[in-house]
């Protein structure tokens, strides 16, 4: 590697060593010998033409490769070098990590999630706060495709384990987002203030009430710190919470986490409309990325009423339930009583006052008999904004299936997660009220695992995960 | 429960190590030549680990560690092999009252160095061997073959008294044999960090689960001398380890430390709580101390490796 310009320091070379898509060389070989070969074509797994992260974490590596093959050819310019080895990357596969809001909110719901719940297990101020810097340093590096630390997963001493967990080397950053909140319990423990943050609750994070039927599991519920991966590939959203969880041990533990293998909303008009396990399609009428008034008066939060709580400002707050679907009850349902629960069509996913998918639908107009044709239990009626206040939610949930309860049925359902400006208006009426009159929620549907968390505004190039609060 | 005595020698074989650090204290001056080793400005190119001088003294240091712990290994295997005759002889005199208050702690001597006495491939599983580890048709011996016999399941039908005395006199065999081969194995600095990070694992894995110990529940005898093996392993290395990296030697105190005062809450007059009897909570609280201190412990070897 002597003689490459980027060599002394390899972990300066994604950084600052060009943008990310300008690199697309697969790793060099440990002997230095074969620096000197030119670089081959696509590896045979990297047949999706994506950047793969090993390929990210040794730029330094593969443009010096480069440059020395160049160089020996003696025509090649640097510039033209990395044309050379110009990316196959898809435009879309990163997701910018920095910015005025976290993303991995009105992010166009990825395919796969993995959300993780962590308890801390420190009560010092400034190990939350390294904590939580080497959590954006790490999320900053997995989100834009690197590995983790500055020696990554391979290219570390031998004798030592490998910074990153290296299961996500050969793909790409498959949109990953890493979205993080803070629970009631950072704040308070047995009614006294943590890590000197006295008043700076927000008063919207509340404790969720007990909601009739619930049968929360305490190791599914709760939580001081949330973490919710998505990513379009599984194995890039288990790689981030394995390695954040890693970086945490001796300040956090996991409290609880969980799979989902496909996202049950659109929150684009990009996307179609996806399907949940009792096969409705499930997002039409989400709020999406495009209202960004509706966004603004409905999902991001505001300054609050006391200045402690100010650093919300720009945030916005996450509901986790884990909603247990009894899917085989469900599966003797007729199509017809099916619909009525949910007040839309199974196929088109149209209300069932008519139209298309995305007609409105009309809760006044009747059928045979005086009968409203979208039935007054029905889903949708119960969580219409009409029937609440004008209140709306970003859904950003996931199908999940883990494994089987032992009396011969899939624990299947929907870990359901939505994002509100304040869930004293925005989640918890609606939730008594279908908990309540819900047809669908009374016979089909268990709550198994709660969580609300306060997420932070985004992340500033420079500043850190939830730096306000610290202010 | 038959209550079971702490080893009276629990903290004996830390004042071993000490008499031995100064029975070799040459190298240990030589330290003090260095200055301060957390001020690398006061101790000079401490940092610089080119300097064939610098070298010359971190081999002093890193062999100093090796010899007191080859000294530990030879202290606790000698006291295994007496544990273990006395609990042999309980055992198949069928003295199962003295067998059951002999077990855990005599037991704690092998757990210290579990490491060593596994690179012994063939002894480990005649040794060691729960009833989980066996093979179809592998015969059973060892302490865990009298573990379930002394702190029977229901429905389980006790060993013969002639059956007693072969697992007793093969128990004691085999020890025998383990302390013989201790002797002549080499040991370096790597293996021993690589010990203390196994014997860590093996907490994590096996301990912290209940998995060890699952008729007797003496899983947290075990589990103090897991930590116990380890951080005399650690600390063999410690002189070394704050020449190259003190922030970490600094760090992996503070987590030992923190990992026996966890432990301690459990301690009793006559030992520790049984695992059966902690709550989920409590269980949680070690494991996440484990891992606590798992994850620095794994940077120890390839940070005084020369
Ligand atoms: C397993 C649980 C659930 C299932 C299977 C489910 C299913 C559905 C389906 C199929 C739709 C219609 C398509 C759409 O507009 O997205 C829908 C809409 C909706 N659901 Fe759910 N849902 C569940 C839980 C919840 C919960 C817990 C809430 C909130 C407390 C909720 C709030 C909503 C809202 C606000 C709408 C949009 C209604 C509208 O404006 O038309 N859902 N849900």
């Amino acid at each position: 590697m002597t003689g490459c310009p980027f060599g002394a320091n390899p972990r300066r070379a994604p950084d600052g060593g060009g943008a990310p898509e300008s690199a697309s060389a697969p790793e060099p070989a440990r002997a230095s010998g074969a620096a000197a070969m030119p670089a081959p074509p696509a590896a045979p797994g990297s047949g999706k033409g994506r950047l793969s992260r090993r390929g990210l974490l040794s730029l330094a590596g593969a443009g010096g490769a480069g440059a020395v093959a160049g160089l020996a050819a003696g025509f090649l310019s640097h510039d033209a070098v990395e044309a050379a080895a110009a990316p196959v990357a898809e435009p879309g596969d990163i997701i910018a990590f920095h910015g005025v809001r976290q993303a991995g909110i009105v992010t166009p719901a990825q395919d796969r999630l993995h959300i993780a719940a962590f308890d801390l297990v420190t009560e010092d101020r400034a190990e939350l706060i390294r904590l939580l810097k080497d959590w954006t340093d790490a999320a900053a590096a997995m989100t834009q495709g690197r590995s983790t630390g500055s020696s990554g997963a391979v290219d570390g001493p031998y004798d030592a384990p490998p910074e990153d967990t290296g299961e996500a080397l050969d793909l790409g950053a498959d949109r990953l987002t890493l979205t993080f909140g803070f629970g009631p319990g950072l704040f308070e423990k047995d009614g006294n203030a943590r890590f000197g943050l006295e008043g700076r609750r927000p008063d919207a994070l509340i404790d969720l009430p007990h909601f009739p039927g619930d049968d929360l599991q305490p190791g599914r519920t709760g939580g001081d710190i949330v973490v919710q991966a998505c990513a379009d590939d599984p194995q890039v959203a288990v790689h981030a919470i394995r390695n954040l969880a890693r970086i945490g041990f001796g300040q956090t533990r996991v409290r609880w986490s969980q799979l989902g293998f496909g996202r049950t909303s659109s929150t684009s008009r990009s996307q179609a409309t996806p399907r949940n396990l009792f096969g409705f399609k499930d997002g039409t009428n989400n709020l999406k990325a495009e209202d960004t008034a509706l966004l603004e008066e409905h999902v991001w939060a505001g300054q609050g009423t006391r200045p402690e709580e100010g650093w919300m400002a720009g945030g916005t707050y996450l509901v986790a339930r884990r909603v247990r679907m009894h899917i085989e009850i469900w599966d003797r349902t007729s199509l017809r009583e099916q619909e009525a629960l949910i007040g839309r069509t199974k196929g088109a996913g149209a209300p069932l006052s008519g139209g298309e998918e995305f007609t409105a639908p009309d809760f006044q107009i009747q059928g045979h008999g005086g009968e409203p044709l979208i039935p007054m239990d029905a889903h949708v009626r119960l969580a219409h904004s009409s029937q609440n206040d004008g209140v709306k939610m970003l859904r950003r949930g996931y199908n999940y299936a883990d494994g089987s309860d032992g009396l011969g049925h899939l624990d299947a359902g929907l870990f359901f997660i939505a994002f509100v400006t304040d869930p004293r208006t925005h989640y918890v009426p609606m939730q008594l009220a279908m908990a309540k009159e819900d047809t669908l929620a009374l016979e089909y549907l268990k709550h198994t695992g709660s969580g609300l968390f306060a997420v932070p505004p985004g992340i500033r190039a420079g500043g850190f995960i939830g730096e306000g609060l610290f202010a | 429960m038959p209550s079971i005595p702490l080893p009276k020698n629990a903290p004996r074989f830390r004042k071993t190590l000490a008499l031995l650090a100064a029975a070799t204290a040459v190298p240990l001056a030589l330290a003090g030549c260095m200055g301060n080793p957390k001020d690398p400005g006061a101790a000079g190119p401490i940092q610089v680990t080119s300097s064939p001088a610098v070298d010359a003294h971190l081999q002093g240091l890193l062999d100093t560690g090796t010899r007191q712990y080859s000294a530990f290994v030879v202290d606790q295997t000698d006291q295994l092999v007496t544990g273990t005759r006395a609990f042999a002889a309980a055992y198949a005199a069928g003295d199962a009252t003295k067998a059951r208050g002999l077990y855990a702690a005599t037991r704690m001597h092998w757990e210290r160095i579990e490491p060593v006495a596994e690179s012994f491939g063939d002894l480990d599983p005649k040794l060691d061997a729960r009833e989980a580890d066996l093979e179809p048709g592998q015969e059973w011996t060892g302490w865990h073959r009298a573990e379930k016999d002394l702190f029977p399941p229901a429905g389980y039908t006790p060993l013969a008294p002639a059956e007693r005395a072969t697992i007793a006199t093969q128990l004691v065999a085999d020890t025998e044999d383990l302390a013989q081969r201790t002797r002549t194995v080499e040991l370096s600095a790597d293996k021993i960090g690589n010990g203390a990070k196994e014997l860590l694992d093996e907490v994590a894995t096996g301990k912290v689960t209940g998995e060890e110990e699952i008729w007797s529940h003496t899983d947290l005898w075990d589990f103090q001398a897991n930590v116990d093996g380890a951080r005399t392993a650690f600390e063999s290395l410690l002189p070394a380890l704050q020449q190259k990296d003190p922030d970490l030697g600094e760090a992996l105190e503070a987590k030992f430390a923190a990992l026996q005062a966890g432990l301690k809450q459990h301690s009793t007059g006559a030992g520790f709580a049984y695992y059966n009897d902690l709550s989920q909570d409590q269980v949680q609280q070690l494991a996440s101390l484990v891992d606590a201190l798992g994850e620095p412990l794994a940077k120890l070897t390839s940070a005084v490796a020369p």
